[in-house]
């Protein structure tokens, strides 16, 4: 098995003998996707026509490097691999695709749904449900795609899953926050801080939208809060020194400092989240520092060893604009700060994204989350600091022990008051694929350690410690499998036989251009200030016809 | 008499806002062609460096691209030089290297 691309795989099989059957079993694990309130899962079904650019380059007495319609060239050296025949429409079933699932969601859920194949749905005792397509089979021409989401609930609920490896057991716990608040509990007061990138790629709709949605989150702010903006372009300014309390002159000298912004320079991203950092630290506020960029910003290593040293109490939380923020470095950032990644694709959807965003912080359901730990022995948990837990965000937890209690308690703050889940581990059944999940978080926590001071080597024993006893492909380790059964006589040559795939229903050709443009107003400026200045002296000629 | 010296006082007032307006407009026009023009320069020098040997030549401090290649095509007319990074920001000031792209 071979990776092509992020989404393509090709599977070779040695040899097939006349007459065989060959059975072909994949086994890989995938994190179900949550968005506003519904879980999705996305089985592909179909790999779509690709554009091949480039000359094609053929050398003679060389096979290409693989059995697709197009050739190799000199831009995609491997087109030959990525391009399997695709059939004349009309052309009969090819590939035709049965499919069964048995979803265990580990909550109550108001419906599940298959968004382009019809599908039986029959529920099971135990609180899952099991899949099933109406027909037999259906062409691979689409991708199955099956989506569920909770029930209505006004508490957070947990589940638990677990699996029993040799002599440890493995957990998965998940923390779902409830579809409606409850408004009873009563506010902790905030210290809000926001840290936007003015730089010159801000320029257009981007700052506009992130000025109107903080103007109006600034509005919703109590008495109790304080509240602090700061800029960062080449140099880094604040309207004040720390977050001062929200009185009628703060506010309206903060709005005015937010409408006042325009966005122009470079991007120098680390002073800034200095500066907002240096404000003092205090456990009975809820401090949060929202950073606004879009930032390609590489002194990473910088940026996570500052937090991780000067984060304590306070919550970061970031938003990456456009097509090209640094994805990956925003989210490690909210992870190191305890926060939240948002990422707004579409520069006109920013204020609605921040503006949904800014609302969930004024509450986070609970936060101080912990695990008891009585009953557990050697538990390893990951991540080691639980996440606060927001609305439409579940908190994935993965565990492992020796021996497990019949029942764990997880703490919390819910607002200023103490909450506590009880929840029994009894009759959890076997799942398989848990471990895996572990060993998938412990190795990126081992990775993230390389930020926070540990010596590359120390990482490097450790994650392949991890890897080589889970076998998992990681940056250290990769899969190899080795066949040493001839099937073939050697003398008799092997033919190829290429499998095609049916044309996409409804391929999307405008989500594959999506470059960045630029522009400027100084030719409209050049003109309309032309245009004043000859205003200015018809008039001047005017007036000294009147004197 | 004082009627007319009214009507003189509000167009000189008009005429000198007009003047301070248009001064304004004018000014900021040119001064993004200004900068353009200076960019040129400064990106050139960069390049300049960067042939030199050393990696990644910021063009001035606060920038954050830096030049990548050299694009010519005399039939054109057409001599850029290409910048990390494909951001408004940095296509203000020429072509830009799409990280998407390879990095050959």
């Amino acid at each position: 098995m071979e990776q092509e691309r992020p989404n393509i795989f090709t599977t070779s099989v040695a040899n097939i003998g006349p007459g065989e059957r060959i059975i072909v079993e994949i086994e890989y694990q995938e994190t179900v996707r949550y968005d506003q309130g519904t879980f999705q899962l996305r089985f592909p079904m179909a790999v779509g026509q690709r554009f091949i650019s480039g000359t094609p380059v053929i050398v003679e007495d060389q096979d290409p490097n693989g059995s697709g319609t197009m050739l190799d060239t000199d831009r995609v050296p491997d087109a030959s691999r990525i391009t399997p025949p695709v059939q004349k429409p009309g052309q009969g079933p090819i590939n035709p695709v049965s499919l069964s699932l048995a979803l265990t969601p580990g909550f109550p859920i108001a419906k599940v749904e298959s968004l382009f194949h019809p599908v039986i749905v029959i529920p099971d005792p135990d609180g899952g449900y099991h899949i099933s397509l109406k027909k037999d089979a259906v062409p691979a021409d689409r991708d199955f795609q099956l989506t569920w989401s909770p029930a209505p609930s006004t508490e957070p609920a947990a589940t638990i899953l677990t699996e029993q490896r040799d002599v440890e057991t493995y957990a998965m716990l998940m923390l779902v926050p409830p579809t409606q608040q409850s408004n009873a509990a009563p506010h902790r007061p905030r210290d809000l801080t926001f840290v936007i990138d003015t730089s010159g790629s801000m320029a257009g709709p981007s700052i506009e939208q992130a000025k109107a949605s903080l103007a109006a989150a600034l509005t919703r702010l109590t008495t109790q809060d304080r509240v602090n903006v700061t800029q960062f372009n080449n140099t880094v300014r604040s309207v004040f020194s720390s977050p001062q309390p929200v009185t009628t002159s703060a506010l309206r000298k903060a709005i005015r400092y937010v409408e006042g912004l325009s966005a122009d320079g470079g991007t120098e991203m680390l002073p800034a989240l200095r500066q907002a950092l240096k404000s003092p630290q205090d456990s009975t506020r809820r401090q949060q520092i929202v950073l606004i960029t879009d930032g390609q910003v590489g002194n990473e290593d910088e940026l996570f060893e500052l937090l991780h040293h000067r984060l304590g109490t306070r919550r970061v939380f970031t938003i990456g604009i456009g097509s090209t923020p640094n994805s990956h470095l925003m989210r490690k950032t909210a992870e190191f700060g305890r926060g939240t990644f948002t990422y707004v694709e579409n520069v006109s959807a920013v204020k609605d994204k921040l503006d949904a965003l800014f609302k969930k912080l004024e509450r986070p359901v609970l936060n101080d989350i912990q695990l008891d730990r009585t009953g557990w022995t050697d538990l390893e948990q990951y991540p080691s600091n639980i996440a606060d837990l927001y609305e439409g965000e579940p908190i994935v937890l993965a565990l492992k022990a020796t021996s497990l209690p019949d029942q764990t308690i997880l703490r919390g703050q819910m607002g200023t008051q103490p909450w506590s889940l009880p929840l029994p581990m009894k009759h959890t059944t076997n799942r398989g694929g848990i471990s895996i999940y572990w060993a998938r978080q412990k190795i990126s926590a081992l990775m993230d350690e390389a930020f926070t001071g540990a010596a590359e080597e120390t990482v490097r024993k450790g994650v392949l410690n991890v890897a080589l006893v889970y076998h998992l492909v990681s940056k250290y380790t990769s899969l190899v499998a080795v066949d040493i059964t001839a099937a073939r006589p050697l003398s008799k040559p092997a033919t190829e036989l290429p499998q095609g795939t049916k044309s996409l229903e409804g391929q999307d050709k405008t989500a594959m251009i999506g470059l960045p443009k630029t522009g400027t107003n100084g030719q409209l400026q050049l003109l309309l200030g032309l245009l004043l200045l000859a205003g200015a002296a018809l008039l001047w000629r005017k007036r000294s016809m009147l004197a | 008499m004082t009627r007319q010296r009214v009507r003189a006082r509000v167009i000189t007032l008009l005429v000198v806002t007009l003047v301070l307006l248009g001064l304004w407009q004018t000014g900021s026009g040119t001064w993004i062609y200004v900068k353009a023009k200076l960019a040129q320069v400064l990106l050139q020098r960069a390049w300049a460096v960067s042939l030199a040997g050393q990696r990644d030549v910021k063009p001035w401090p606060w920038a954050d691209t830096w030049p990548v290649a050299r694009l010519v095509v005399p039939s054109l007319g057409i001599d850029q030089i290409v910048l990390a990074g494909a951001h408004g920001r940095t296509l203000a000031f020429g072509p830009g290297q799409l990280e998407s792209g390879s990095s050959a």
